[in-house]
C-alpha cells in the first residue's frame, strides 16, 4: 500500500482536527489511567483466553496446577474482561463523551483517578481470590463477594463526582449519546447492588438465585455494556462522517424500546429450567419485541454507515465502529432467535451461549471501543499513530479472530445441540466431536491475543515518538535554565 | 430530552419494573416453598395437606456431601456441568436417562448455592448418584478422566490426590486402577484420595432426585 493511502486511513485519528477535539486537561490524567488499565486487563484476559482455550483442546495442559484448573481460568477470564477491560474503557468513554457534549469544563478529575485505582485494586484482589478457588460459581459474577465492597466504594466516588460535575451544568441533555451514558451509569450500580444483596449478603434460597443471576447477567450486558457502546457509535459516526445519523428523530423510540424490552427479556436463558414458566414467557415476548429497536438501529445507524461506506472503509476509527455496530445488530437478532422455544430445543446448554457472550463483549463492544481509542489516543498524546500498517493488521486480525471465534462457537454449538436431541449419542461422543470446534476457538483466541499485542505495541511506539519529540524541547529548556 | 427529570424517571422505571417482576414476585412465589411429603391427602375441610409421619423431601444431605458441594464450586465444575432435568418436548433429558422426572423449584430449596448451571460440555449431573454409584469409578474419573472415558474433554484433578508409598494404611484407601492402565502409579506406589476428593465424590453420589414431590411424580415405565 502507498504511504498516501495509509495516511488517509488515519485521517480522522489525527490530533487536533477541530478545536473541540482538544481533550479537557482536567480529565486528561483520569482518561489515560482508565485506558491504560483497560488495556492491561485486555492483555491479561487475552492470555487467560488462550490458556483456557488450550485446556479445551488438550485437557492435560497445565492440569497439575490447581489454581489454573479450567473453571478458575474461565472465571478469571470473565472477570478480567467484564470488570477490567470493559468497565475501565466504559468509564473512559463515558467520561470523555460527557465532557465533550457538556459545555462547562470538568473539575475534580482527581476523584476519578482515586476511584479508578480502588477499582483496579479490588479487581486484582478478586482475581487472586478466584485463583485460590473463591469464585462464586455464578458466571459473569464470578468475583468473590468480599470484593464487592471495594467496587462499591470506587463506584460511589465516581457517582459523587458525576453528580457534582453534572448537576452544575445546563441540564439540557439533548443528545441521545448522553441518555445512554446517564442510563448506563445509573443502572450499573443498581443492578450490581441488587445481585450482591440477594445472592451474597442476604442470599435468597433455591432457584430464585438462578433467576436473579440471569436477570443480572442480562442487565449487565444490555444496560451497561451495550449503552456505552451505542453512545460511542451515536457520538463518533456523525462526528467523523460529518453527516447526521439517519432518522435521528427515531432515536428516542429506539432508546426506550431497547432499554425497556431488553431489561425485561432477562430470563430467556432459563427456558425449561425449574422456574415459573410465566416469567420465562414474559421474557420471551420482550425479547421478540426487541425487533422494534433492531429495525430502527439498522435503518439509522447501519443505514448511515452503508450510505457512506467508502468513507467508512477508509477510516481506521470508523471501520472498527462499523464492524461493532453490525455485530450488535447480529447479536440482537440471535437473541431473538434463541429465545424462541422451538429454537431453544436445539441451542440450550450449548456453546452457542458462549459465542453469544463473545459476540456482545468482543465483536460489538470491544471493536467499538477500539474505534474510540483510535480516535482518542492521538488527541491525548498529541501525536499521530506510529504505524498505519499496525492499525490495519490490528483490524484484520481482530475482525477475523472474533468472527472465527463466534462462528466456531455457533456452528459447534448447533452441532452439539442436534446431538443433544438424539438420545443414542453419548455425551462422551458429543464432547469428542466438539474437539474440532475447540481447536478453531483456540486458533481464534491466539489471533485475538496477537491483535491486542499489536495494538498495545503501536500505542507504545506512538508514546515513544511523542517522548522523542518533546525530549529535545525539555532538554533545551533545562539547558536554558542552567545558563 | 429537554426535561432531565423525565429522563431520570424513565431510567428508574425501566429497571424498577423488571426488578419488581423478576426479583420480587419470584421471591414471593418461591420463597415460601417448604419440604413436602411425597404425596398429599385431603383433610376434613377438603384441603390437600401433607401426610403426617411420612418423610419430608428434598432430604438434607450428609455433612461430607455438603463439604463436597463447596469443592464442586471451587473446582469450577459448573462451567461445564448443569444440574437440571428439563421437560419434554424441550429436551430428551428423560429419554437420555439424565433423570427419572423433571426437576422443579422445590428440589433446590435446601441448597445454599444453587448450581443449575447453563453449560453442558459434560452431562447433566443432577442424577449422577443414580447413574454411577461406584466410588472408585468417580475417584479414578476425577484423578484423570482419560482412565474411564478416553477422549473426554474434562480436565483431570490430580492435585486432589496424593502419591504415597504402598503400606497397609494407604492400600486400604488407594484407587484401584483397571488392569494394565497406563495411568496407574509405578510399582510400590499408590494414589490416595485427599479428604476433598472424598467429599466431592460423596456429594456426587448424593446427587439424585429419586423421590416424588406432589408437583413432580416419577412415572413408572415398566
Ligand atoms: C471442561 C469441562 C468440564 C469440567 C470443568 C468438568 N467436567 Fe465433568 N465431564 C466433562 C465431560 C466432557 C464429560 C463426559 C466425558 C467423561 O465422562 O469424562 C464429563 C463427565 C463427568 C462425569 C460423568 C458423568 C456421567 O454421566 O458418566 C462426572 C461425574 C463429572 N464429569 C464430574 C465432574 C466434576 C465433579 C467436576 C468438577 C470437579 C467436573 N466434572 C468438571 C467435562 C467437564
Amino acid at each position: 500500500m502507498s504511504l498516501n493511502q495509509s495516511a488517509d486511513f488515519l485521517s480522522s485519528t489525527k490530533p487536533g482536527d477541530q478545536a473541540l477535539d482538544v481533550v479537557d486537561k482536567s480529565i486528561h490524567l483520569s482518561l489515560c489511567y482508565f485506558i491504560i488499565s483497560g488495556l492491561a486487563w485486555l492483555l491479561i484476559g487475552s492470555v487467560l483466553g488462550v490458556v483456557g482455550g488450550m485446556k479445551m483442546v488438550d485437557p492435560s495442559f497445565l492440569a497439575s496446577f490447581e489454581f489454573l484448573t479450567y473453571g478458575r481460568v474461565q472465571a478469571a477470564l470473565n472477570s478480567s474482561l467484564m470488570m477490567g477491560w470493559v468497565s475501565n474503557i466504559a468509564f473512559a468513554i463515558a467520561l470523555w463523551i460527557m465532557a465533550r457534549l457538556s459545555a462547562a469544563p470538568v473539575s475534580h478529575g482527581g476523584v476519578l483517578l482515586i476511584a479508578g485505582v480502588i477499582w483496579n485494586v479490588g479487581l486484582s484482589i478478586g482475581l487472586l481470590g478466584i485463583f485460590i478457588g473463591d469464585m462464586t460459581s455464578l458466571t459473569w459474577l464470578d468475583l468473590p463477594s468480599y470484593t464487592s465492597g471495594i467496587f462499591l466504594l470506587s463506584y460511589s466516588l465516581i457517582a459523587v463526582w458525576g453528580l457534582v460535575t453534572f448537576s452544575n451544568r445546563n441540564n439540557n441533555y439533548s443528545f441521545v449519546s448522553q441518555w445512554y451514558i446517564i442510563g448506563a451509569l445509573l443502572w450499573f450500580p443498581w443492578v450490581y447492588v441488587i445481585a450482591q444483596f440477594f445472592l451474597f449478603w442476604f442470599p435468597v434460597r433455591g432457584v430464585t438465585q438462578s433467576i436473579i443471576h440471569a436477570w443480572y447477567v442480562n442487565s449487565i450486558f444490555y444496560l451497561w455494556i451495550a449503552p456505552i457502546g451505542l453512545a460511542a457509535a451515536y457520538y463518533l459516526i456523525p462526528k467523523i462522517l460529518r453527516v447526521p445519523i439517519r432518522a435521528y428523530h427515531m432515536s428516542s423510540l429506539a432508546f426506550w424500546s431497547f432499554v425497556f424490552f431488553s431489561s425485561w427479556s432477562g430470563l430467556f436463558s432459563l427456558i425449561g429450567a425449574p422456574v415459573p414458566v410465566w416469567l420465562v414467557t414474559v421474557s420471551i415476548v420482550s425479547s421478540i419485541s426487541l425487533l422494534i429497536p433492531i429495525i430502527i438501529y439498522s435503518y439509522s445507524i447501519l443505514g448511515t454507515l452503508i450510505s457512506k461506506i467508502s468513507e467508512v472503509l477508509k477510516d481506521a476509527s470508523l471501520i472498527f465502529i462499523a464492524f461493532g455496530c453490525f455485530a450488535f445488530i447480529e447479536q440482537l437478532i440471535i437473541k431473538v432467535l434463541i429465545s424462541i422455544r422451538a429454537v431453544d430445543t436445539f441451542t440450550h446448554f450449548t456453546l452457542i451461549y458462549e459465542g453469544f457472550d463473545w459476540h456482545l463483549i468482543y465483536a460489538f463492544f470491544s471493536m467499538v471501543a477500539f474505534g474510540v481509542l483510535y480516535h482518542l489516543i492521538p488527541q491525548l498524546l498529541k501525536q499521530e499513530w506510529a504505524s498505519g500498517l499496525l492499525v490495519k493488521l490490528h483490524f484484520i486480525l481482530s475482525a477475523l479472530g472474533v468472527s472465527l471465534l463466534v462462528l466456531a462457537l455457533y456452528i459447534g454449538g448447533w452441532v452439539q445441540g442436534m446431538q443433544f436431541s438424539q438420545p443414542e449419542v453419548s455425551f462422551l461422543a458429543i464432547a469428542t466431536d466438539l474437539k474440532f470446534w475447540m481447536q478453531l476457538k483456540f486458533a481464534s483466541l491466539i489471533m485475538l491475543l496477537l491483535a491486542n499485542s499489536i495494538f498495545v505495541l503501536n500505542i507504545l511506539a506512538t508514546v515513544a515518538q511523542r517522548l522523542l519529540s518533546v525530549l529535545p524541547i525539555i532538554s533545551t529548556l533545562k539547558s536554558n535554565r542552567a545558563d | 430530552m429537554k426535561h432531565f427529570p423525565l429522563l431520570l424517571i424513565g431510567i428508574f422505571a425501566v429497571l424498577a419494573s423488571s426488578f419488581l417482576v423478576f426479583v420480587l414476585t419470584t421471591q414471593n412465589q418461591l420463597g415460601s416453598l417448604k419440604q413436602s411429603t411425597e404425596g398429599l391427602e385431603q383433610n376434613d375441610d377438603g384441603e390437600l395437606v401433607m401426610i403426617e409421619g411420612d418423610p419430608l423431601f428434598p432430604a438434607k444431605k450428609p455433612g461430607l456431601a455438603d463439604q463436597g458441594s463447596l469443592e464442586y464450586i471451587k473446582m469450577g465444575c459448573v462451567y461445564c456441568h448443569s444440574q437440571q432435568v428439563r421437560r419434554a418436548p424441550l429436551s430428551v433429558d428423560i429419554e437420555r436417562g439424565l433423570g427419572l422426572r423433571v426437576s422443579v423449584p422445590r428440589d433446590y430449596i435446601l441448597q445454599d448455592r444453587v448450581l443449575i448451571g447453563n453449560q453442558r460440555v459434560g452431562p447433566d449431573l443432577s442424577n449422577i448418584g443414580l447413574r454411577q454409584t461406584d466410588q472408585n469409578w468417580h475417584l479414578l474419573h476425577l484423578y484423570n478422566p482419560q482412565i474411564t472415558s478416553p477422549g473426554s474433554l474434562m480436565p483431570p484433578f490430580p492435585f486432589l490426590f496424593e502419591l504415597e508409598p504402598i503400606s497397609e494404611a494407604t492400600a486400604a484407601s488407594a484407587l484401584v486402577f483397571p488392569e494394565g492402565s497406563e495411568f496407574s502409579p509405578e510399582a510400590g506406589w499408590v494414589v490416595v484420595p485427599s479428604r476433598r476428593a472424598l467429599a466431592l465424590v460423596e456429594y456426587l453420589l448424593a446427587l439424585k432426585f429419586d423421590y416424588n414431590l406432589p408437583e413432580a411424580i416419577i412415572l413408572e415405565n415398566e
